[in-house]
């Protein structure tokens, strides 16, 4: 396999745009990615496009509105890694010599689909019974509690932390620093998840223009190489599992490191899925950043904030920048990007060299999760 | 010669009680006592699944030939719920599964269809039955009805014999009926003309036939049964039937309770007369052989949790279930996979896995194949409450529950208004209503807390 690169990358603000249309959403960010890139849009080959409420050919319609056709196009479903999905094909399509110049697509509107929480499938065993996700990771805090001794306030911590960082990112969706009280008082979801340590429903895109070495170099821009792409759905809750463990990211990331010869000390920075703030607190563990268990201390002793061992979730994370289901791959993407190319002004962490995406989606009964995606990119 | 007998009975009473005074006194009448009433999962089908699975528990279903639901009315209106009581149970699908519906003397009559298949056959018959009364607000069905389920298994064997039936056709009714008749009773209940003389009748010919000693009247009616006794001369005769003042009156349900009651009391040799009234009445003689081989099994007896806001329990009563997208698929489905609780057990690595599938999720052996029977008793591995999901009391718990002997389910948490849950407590899986929608009545399992 040879190597990609990425040479551009566009994302819309996050939020809700109820007066706009997804294509025209889309349209916006693959814009800002070939602008960026300074490719031709001709000289685009391939384009994946992520998505998992969009309706269908939402790839065709997107370029379409931009005058690009006829091309090759795939649109993917990964629930919330869908973006992920479309970025890792991307990534394969160069990577295997089969195109120069890719376009990885991720775009939701959910604003005019969904209020509140996303309802669980009736055709789903857990589903049906009832399940939600915030129940899910809400069993995974009380077990944590349970076998650590972790409290509701390093799980407020984290959330405090994830929109201390969106204040600074002008995209993000809530820019409003809160207090570690403020984010326990608000209204319970599921005990322990009080409402603002949930994600937000999102409307956005993004998009990334992947391209081979020759082109990198033709485009003189600052090569971001993908030195890793693992994408692996959820593995069997089988009846000894230990709910505090992310199996697909514990075995997404450890491929992710051996693929790029590094390990979890040489991150600098990493975007990872924080749909509630539990989440994030057991990612620190299952992605290596600290000693099974002891996520309480990693968020407790700030190592996780910007100018910390690594930087976990500048942007401010699905849980401040929200979380438009299958933008949010392509939306990390963007982010450890320009934290690589020192573009992130206020917000900037030193010196990043190297980067982690890590985007999960779904819930399916007896898997720990549905998809889980890991990239390493680094400058 | 087949002689079939009752070989157990399970009576099944919700949870939760209200004052009934508490209900008439919004509406500025007055009551004594308290009555029963469902969680809002709960219907006729769930509190009868509860008391069919209380009476074979121990003693298995294998032997089983039949199921006859039998109430006044069940959940579905072209659908047997006698089908739905035997999936739950796990029964083969040559069950002959019958529902019957109409008075309030349908469980006399289930029991007498029994009775008949149980001779003709020689095999076993579950008869079980559920009722449910809440009415208008404010009505005598508000106030004075009662909730509750109930089963009995008819076989060969059983200690209390069922012998001989008469009956006897009048054409009125006894549901607490209001008229302008003379049978006004004080608590707001009528009954009509005709059915004292009539049952008052059939009951003396079945007493001077048998020689019994004990009538059991199933009835909703507190004062027929004096009246009854009044219409039986001087005869040394002890009645049971069902007080309603701590439950409510419970329908054609009064007469398992009633039944439980004599059967304890009932001496080797003795015979009992049961009698039902409703469109007229059923009288069924019974000699006893030995009374201490009926199991008796009563759920939710003893510590209700007793309500003091009406509101919240007219919100629970009436609570329906936000219209889900169901559909006979999801039935059939449930049918198959939810309502026996199977799980899979893995031929090369042993562990045990909910739902089945043929690849082992664990070691990925294949085929599985071996589908075992999953326990009902399991504990708390970890839980939420979820405030979110509707609900008539605003919040859902969830819970993952590992089964006793392998296996983890994940559950709605129900039974219960305040949190109690916590991780390794004890709790029992039920059958409940999951969602509805289309018609289509889906149950699935919960679990709720074992005191
Ligand atoms: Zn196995």
């Amino acid at each position: 396999m040879s190597c990609a690169f990425v040479a551009g990358v566009g994302m819309t603000r996050f939020g809700r745009f109820p007066e706009r249309f997804i294509k025209d959403i889309g349209a916006e960010a693959v814009l800002e990615a070939i602008r960026d890139a300074g490719v031709n849009p001709a000289e685009i080959e391939v384009a994946y496009c992520g998505h998992t409420r969009g309706g269908s050919t939402v790839c065709q319609r997107i370029l379409n509105e931009i005058g690009i056709s006829g091309i090759e196009m795939v649109n993917m479903e990964d629930a919330c890694a869908s973006g992920s999905a479309a970025f890792r094909y991307a990534y394969l399509a160069v990577a295997n010599g089969m195109a120069d110049v890719v376009l990885a697509i991720g775009v939701e509107k959910l604003s005019d689909k969904i209020k509140g929480v996303i309802p669980p499938r009736k055709d789903d065993l857990e589903g049906l019974f009832g399940r939600i996700m915030p129940s899910v990771f809400a069993m995974i805090a009380k077990r944590h509690m349970y076998q650590y001794g972790t409290k509701v306030e390093h799980f407020a911590l984290v959330s405090y932390k994830n929109h201390l960082n969106a204040v600074k990112n002008p995209r993000a969706m809530y820019r409003k620093e809160l207090s570690v009280e403020e984010i326990l008082n608000s209204p319970v979801i599921c005990e322990p998840i009080t409402l603002y340590q949930c994600t937000a429903n999102a409307d956005g895109a993004a998009a990334a223009v992947v391209v081979s070495e020759r082109k990198i170099k033709q485009l003189g821009k600052l090569p971001v190489r993908i030195a890793a792409s693992v994408l692996c759905a959820g593995g069997a809750r089988v009846e000894d599992w230990d709910y505090t463990v992310s199996l697909s990211t514990v075995n997404a990331s450890r491929r992710a490191y051996e693929e790029a010869g590094i390990g979890p000390e040489d991150l600098d920075v990493i975007e990872l899925h924080d749909c509630f703030s539990v989440a994030e607190l057991v990612h620190y563990e299952n992605l290596g950043l600290c000693p099974k268990g002891e996520g309480a201390r990693f968020i407790e002793e700030k190592r996780s904030y910007i100018n910390g061992d690594v930087a976990v979730n500048p942007s401010g994370g699905l849980l401040s920048k929200g979380h438009p289901l299958g933008a949010t791959g392509l939306g990390q993407v963007y982010e450890v990007v320009q934290q690589l190319r020192g573009n992130c002004g206020e917000r900037q962490v030193e010196n990043a060299r190297v980067g982690l995406t890590h985007t999960m989606g779904g819930g399916v009964s007896g898997l720990e999760s549905g998809a889980c995606a890991v990239h390493i990119l680094v400058r | 010669m087949r002689v079939p007998a009752l070989k157990g009975i399970c009576l099944y009473l919700p949870a939760f009680r209200i004052e009934k005074g508490l209900i008439a006194s919004q509406y500025m009448q007055r009551a004594r006592g308290t009555r029963t009433f469902r969680w809002f999962d709960e219907d006729e089908c769930t509190m009868a699944i509860e008391a069919s699975m209380g009476v074979v528990e121990g003693t298995g279903v294998d032997t089983i030939g039949c199921v006859i639901y039998a109430a006044e009315k069940g959940p579905y209106r072209r659908k047997s719920t006698a089908s739905v009581i035997a999936d739950v149970l796990g029964l083969s699908t040559d069950t002959l599964t019958v529902d019957i519906t109409g008075s309030e003397r349908v469980s006399a009559e289930g029991l007498l269809v029994a009775k008949r298949i149980c001779e003709a056959t020689g095999q076993e018959v579950l008869v079980t039955g559920g009722f449910c009364e809440h009415g208008e607000p404010g009505s005598d069905e508000d106030i004075h009805g009662g909730d509750a389920g109930w089963a009995m298994v008819v076989g060969e064997g059983g200690g209390i014999v069922l012998e001989e039936f008469w009956v006897a056709r009048a054409n009125v009714f006894v549901k607490w009926e209001r008229g302008e008749d003379t049978y006004f009773l004080p608590d707001g209940f009528t009954v009509p003309f005709e059915l004292l003389p009539t049952a008052a009748a059939i009951l003396n010919r079945a007493i001077e036939k048998s020689g019994a000693s004990k009538v059991v009247i199933g009835t909703s009616s507190n004062r027929l049964p004096s009246q009854l006794k009044r219409k039986l001369g001087d005869r040394n005769i002890t009645l049971f039937h069902h007080d309603s003042t701590t439950t409510g009156v419970l329908g054609s349900a009064s007469l398992p309770f009633a039944m439980a009651d004599a059967v304890e009391k009932c001496e080797p040799g003795e015979s009992i007369v049961m009698l039902a009234p409703g469109d007229g009445a059923l009288a069924i003689t019974a000699k006893s052989s030995d009374p201490d081989n009926v199991k008796i099994v009563r759920i939710n007896a003893e510590n209700p949790v007793v309500f003091d806001l009406y509101g919240l329990y007219r919100k629970i009563v009436t609570y329906s279930f936000e219209e889900a997208d169901t559909s006979p698929i999801a039935y059939w489905r449930d049918a198959q996979r939810i309502f026996q609780l199977r799980g899979g057990k893995c031929g090369n690595c042993g562990k045990v896995f909910y739902p089945y599938s043929d690849l082992c999720p664990s070691c990925g052996f294949t085929p599985v194949r071996e589908t075992v029977p999953l326990s009902r008793e399991g504990r708390v591995f970890t839980y939420t409450t979820d405030h979110i999901t509707p609900s008539p009391i605003g919040k859902v718990t969830h819970a993952v529950v590992e089964l006793e002997g392998g296996g983890r389910i994940f559950v709605q948490m129900t039974d219960s208004l305040e949190e109690m849950v916590e991780i390794g407590a004890p709790v029992k899986l039920v059958i409940r209503r999951i969602h509805s929608g289309g018609g289509i009545e889906n149950y699935g399992w919960k679990a709720r807390m074992v005191k």
